[in-house]
């Protein structure tokens, strides 16, 4: 396929039809390949080992595991502690997105950045600093003794509580975000209308917002569970030492028993179960990942009317009682809504923030080893950090990983996601979710199957196991945000330039490619993170060839917990709030730009 | 003026396109003369975007072909068509400014920096948006859009200048100037012209010729007197203008229900033969006159409605109900008052009713 034929490919709206079926599959097969041989193939390899044991095919390991009441215990500690920690973040999500939905749309934007922040932020750095946040040493219980209040340290963490906490911090945007949208697609004037034929503020909320938010809360929650399913830094560094959830439980198996087929047929037990909820809940996730249309679409029949009945909307729209508590709810905090919403937002804010604040401030203690607060300022751990080779080198392979990984995701996704967007072919939605799921799967999962299918391969620890990785679990971000600037990006626009005399390729280079280019920058930034932050798969891929940075940083934490690792978090967050400050100050200069030039 | 192009004559033949179950375009034909101004007009869903964007190539016609300049272009991809095009909501490039927008076809063409700069001068000055170049287009107001969109056809000289409901966007102030300096535009410019709408007055009032489309078929195309006087079907008939229509009674030659016979009202040659016929009569060919006046039949007045220099008058008549306009300065009329109703001389046509139509209906009213 020429030039022009793929330039007409990306281009939806042309009627060159005649080479469409060669440039589908010129724009899949890049993303196809890599998602086969990085996420396909281990999957495959993960449910092959299982199935074997000594050399024979069998079901021994399943027979192993499901016999053992070990296992169930885990398994059940694994549901309960996710369940727990969703009902939190859905509890405390809802009422903040509440209020960020109802600010302006400029302090709308700064609440969302706060949130944002400590989002992007390692979960390796975040999980650290509660530790210097909740430990016996740490900020909380010194306070609590300063202030004479409690006679001994509380046990704040190395336990359920510190599990609970810190997965919940993690978490909490990932439901805020949907809501967030949801809330905002309401029609302002509905609202007004409900005040107008006669509801008081507190019905207004109970009888319009809450059932019109109801998608996105659903849409949360559900990935929430999903995530928490297979969590494993937060548990594994502010946990109970001995109580191990799923994810813990596999990685023991492998580095510590070396069992691997017991090994895999947990992860395949795990992944059966994450599977079947994303596939139950797949119109609530296609809503959060920009599939609505590409899921939907085959379907729009009774089966689906049925999915939807179920919906927690329609639930409140059908449950007369449920609505009349909730209305009851509403009117007892009506009264109180504007102040207490406000403490309570800045609470939150305060709770997602005091990772990054300590971590800053550790970063600059002069104390040997973490405490919080630091008895002095000193750049003793910058210069620790700057000195150490073994540090420096693992910074440099990570960065160098990631930002080839990003790069690569970027390249091949994009194209994958201009066929989603614009092509109708067999297995679009298969694809989709194909390209998505990596996102949603447990990173345990994945990371095991890449080691048992680069162990084979001689490629372990090699840095093309990196790039492969990363690039998969780059993937999902990059089709996400491109499907949805596809969608806002009027094909009028492109027609416009055709009809102006530009070649294809040239509508694609000066205006497809530039209005997509804030998207294509995000989509690198959100893929880079994702790698960066990486450390689960890290653990099954790292060896002397190539260690990641959030390897050492991990090995760190677990052995002596110095402040270097603090020192890493400035300079990520640092790195982060420039990109968002950078990114901000760019789009209000195009915005007012013109007049000056 | 150097922005004046020689326009072509552009030939629709035998067009037809389905998007799934849809018939979007069944066997439609046209010609549209060179440096004429065609109007295609007809309701939402009838297909006009859908010849448009076949003309500018972004629709492949599953039958049929296009010729520009006596030229079959079918295979010509859109770029390279040379048709100018301004889309329903102008469609102009975000980050660009409107001198970057305007360079832009020249641009595409290779066109010197020096000639590209002269040029985006003229055609600023021609829309009347000198010193706007430099503008953000979000920084400008939806006229000034439009106009800019307009320019930026225009600018690279194109044979043929295609417009998808360019008005819509403007409100009815603005609408109608732009109206008017589009008319003037076309005469300066040269270039052949098809605007799509499916509002009849913009249609009428601008364009050369007007081709009224339906369900994806060319119902009529012709002059605006033409459409207006003489209308190929009752559809035309209640789409342009406004219509009374009444079931007729062939052997009597009488609209059903009416005592006294239609007359001079009937135009020599009575009526073709037709399945469901029926009278369709204009608002102002219908006068009211005091009852028992000799020649009328008596009527009802049900409501009247004053309009300035018109009043609308809708009388109940023989089962029916329809609509009288007429000069205010004569008689006012009341509702409640008993009338006689007369049409004028041949102003009456028989159609074939559709089947979905009802026997009796009246669009005069409902404006
Ligand atoms: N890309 C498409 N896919 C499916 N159906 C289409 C598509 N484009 C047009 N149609 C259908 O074809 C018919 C004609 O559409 P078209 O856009 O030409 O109408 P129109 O006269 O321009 O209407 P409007 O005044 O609403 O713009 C409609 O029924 C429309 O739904
Ligand atoms: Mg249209």
């Amino acid at each position: 396929m020429g030039a022009l034929g793929l330039g007409q490919a990306l281009s939806g709206g042309m009627a060159g039809r005649r080479h469409a079926g060669g440039g589908v599959a010129a724009m899949l097969a890049p993303a196809l390949a890599l998602l086969i041989l990085g996420y396909a193939a281990p999957m495959g390899a993960i449910a092959w080992t299982s199935l074997h044991r000594g050399g024979t095919m069998g079901l021994a390991a399943y027979a192993e595991v499901l016999g053992s009441p070990t296992f169930f215990r885990i398994l059940g500690g694994t549901l309960q502690t996710a369940a727990v920690v969703t009902l939190l973040c859905v509890v405390l999500g809802y009422p903040f997105a509440y209020l960020v939905a109802t600010r302006g749309r400029r302090h709308a934007g700064l609440l969302l950045a706060l949130v944002a922040v400590p989002y992007l932020t390692s979960i390796l750095i975040r999980s650290y600093a509660w530790i210097a946040i909740l430990g016996g040493n740490g900020l909380v219980n010194r306070t609590l003794l300063a202030l004479a209040l409690i006679d001994e340290p509380l046990p704040l963490v190395f336990n359920a509580m510190g599990s609970y906490i810190g997965m919940v911090h993690v978490l909490l945007p990932m439901v805020v975000l949907p809501i967030y949208a949801a809330m905002r697609r309401i029609d302002p004037a509905l609202p007004l209308a409900a005040r107008n034929l006669g509801a008081s503020s507190p019905a207004v909320f109970a009888t319009v917002y809450l059932p019109l938010s109801a998608p996105g809360l659903a849409a949360g929650g559900v990935l929430v569970f999903l995530s928490a399913l297979g969590f494993y830094i937060t548990p594994a560094l502010l946990g109970a030492p001995n109580d191990y959830l799923l994810a813990q439980a596999i990685e023991v198996r492998v580095a510590v028993l070396a069992e691997f087929d017991t090994a895999a047929a947990q992860a395949c037990v795990l992944l059966a179960l994450v599977g079947g909820l994303m596939l139950l809940f797949r119109r609530r996730i296609a809503g959060l990942a920009e599939g609505e249309d590409i899921v939907a679409a085959p379907e729009r029949t009774r089966a689906g009317a049925g999915l939807r009945r179920r919906t927690l909307g329609a639930m409140l729209q059908r449950a007369p009682r449920l609505r009349a508590l909730l209305a009851a709810l509403a009117d007892r905090m009506g009264a109180c809504s504007g102040p207490a919403l406000w403490t309570f937002g800045l609470l939150l804010l305060a709770f997602l923030l005091a990772p990054i604040v300590v971590v800053a401030l550790v970063a600059f203690s002069s104390a040997p080893y973490l405490a919080f607060p630091p008895p002095g300022l000193s750049l003793r751990w910058v210069e620790a950090f700057l000195d150490d080779r073994r540090w420096l080198e693992a910074a440099a392979f990570s960065l160098a990983a990631s930002l080839v990984a990003a790069a690569t995701a970027v390249a091949v996704a994009t194209p994958l996601a201009f066929a989603l967007a614009r092509r109708r072919f067999r297995g679009r939605q298969f694809l989709w979710l194909l390209a998505v799921s990596p996102m949603i799967v447990p990173h345990i999962v994945i990371g095991l199957g890449l080691f048992f299918t680069f162990v084979t391969v001689g490629l372990n620890g090699h840095p093309a196991s990196f790039w492969i990785a990363y690039t998969v679990t780059g993937i999902p971000y990059v089709v996400i945000i491109m499907l949805s600037a596809l969608r806002r990006l009027d094909v009028d626009l492109e027609r416009a330039a055709a009809s102006l005399g530009a070649h294809p390729l040239a509508t694609l280079r000066t205006v497809t490619l530039p209005l997509l280019a804030v998207a294509i920058v995000s989509a690198f930034l959100f893929a880079f993170l994702t790698a960066f932050d990486d450390l689960v798969i890290a653990l099954f891929l790292s060896s002397p060839r190539g260690t990641t940075l959030a390897m050492r940083m991990w090995e760190d934490i677990r052995l002596e917990i110095s402040p270097k690792t603090a020192v890493v978090g400035v300079l990520e967050i640092a790195v982060l709030v420039a990109t968002m400050l950078g990114t901000a100050l760019v789009q209000r200069l195009r915005r007012t730009g013109y007049r000056a030039a | 003026m150097s922005i004046a192009a020689t326009g072509q004559p552009v030939a629709v033949e035998r067009l037809s396109k389905r998007f799934g179950e849809v018939v979007a375009l069944d066997d439609v034909s046209f010609e549209v003369r060179a440096g004429e101004f065609l109007a295609l007009l007809g309701p939402s869903g009838s297909g006009k975007s859908t010849v448009l964007m076949s003309i500018a190539g972004f629709v492949r016609p599953d039958a049929g072909r296009i010729r520009i300049g006596g030229r079959v272009i079918d295979d010509l991809p859109p770029h390279r068509r040379d048709i100018g095009m301004v889309f329903q909501r102008y469609a102009l490039f975000p980050h660009l400014s409107v001198a970057e927008n305007l360079a832009y076809p020249l641009r595409r063409r290779g066109i010197g920096a020096a000639e590209i700069a002269r040029r985006v001068e003229e055609v600023l000055a021609l829309v009347r948006l000198g010193g706007y170049g430099a503008r953000g287009v979000d920084q400008i107001s939806g006229g000034q859009q439009q106009r800019v969109a307009i320019a930026r056809a225009l600018i690279f000289r194109p044979a043929v200048l295609l417009m998808d409901e360019p008005m819509s966007a403007l409100d009815r102030k603005l609408r109608q100037h732009m109206q008017m300096e589009l008319k003037l535009l076309h005469r300066e410019v040269g270039a052949t012209i098809v605007l799509v709408t499916h509002d009849q007055e913009e249609a009428l009032s601008m364009a050369d010729r007007v081709a009224v489309l339906d369900e994806g078929r060319l119902r009529q195309i012709g002059v605006p007197e033409e459409l207006y006087r003489e209308p190929a079907d009752a559809f035309v008939a209640g789409f342009i203008g406004q219509a009374n229509f009444l079931p007729y009674d062939a052997p009597s030659a009488r609209v059903a229900g009416f005592a006294s016979p239609l007359g001079d009202a009937l135009p020599a040659g009575g009526a073709p033969h037709c399945a469901r016929p029926a009278i369709g009569v204009r608002p102002e060919d219908v006068t009211l006159h005091p009852p028992e006046t000799p020649g009328t039949e008596p009527c009802r007045v049900v409501e009247a409605a004053f309009g300035g220099s018109t009043q609308s008058v809708l009388v109940a008549v023989g089962g029916h109900r329809l609509t009288a306009r007429m000069p205010a300065g004569s008689r006012l009329w009341r509702a409640g008052e008993e009338a006689g109703l007369r049409f004028r001389p041949a102003s009456c046509r028989v159609f074939d009713l559709p089947a979905h139509q009802p026997s009796s209906w009246s669009n005069g009213d409902e404006d």
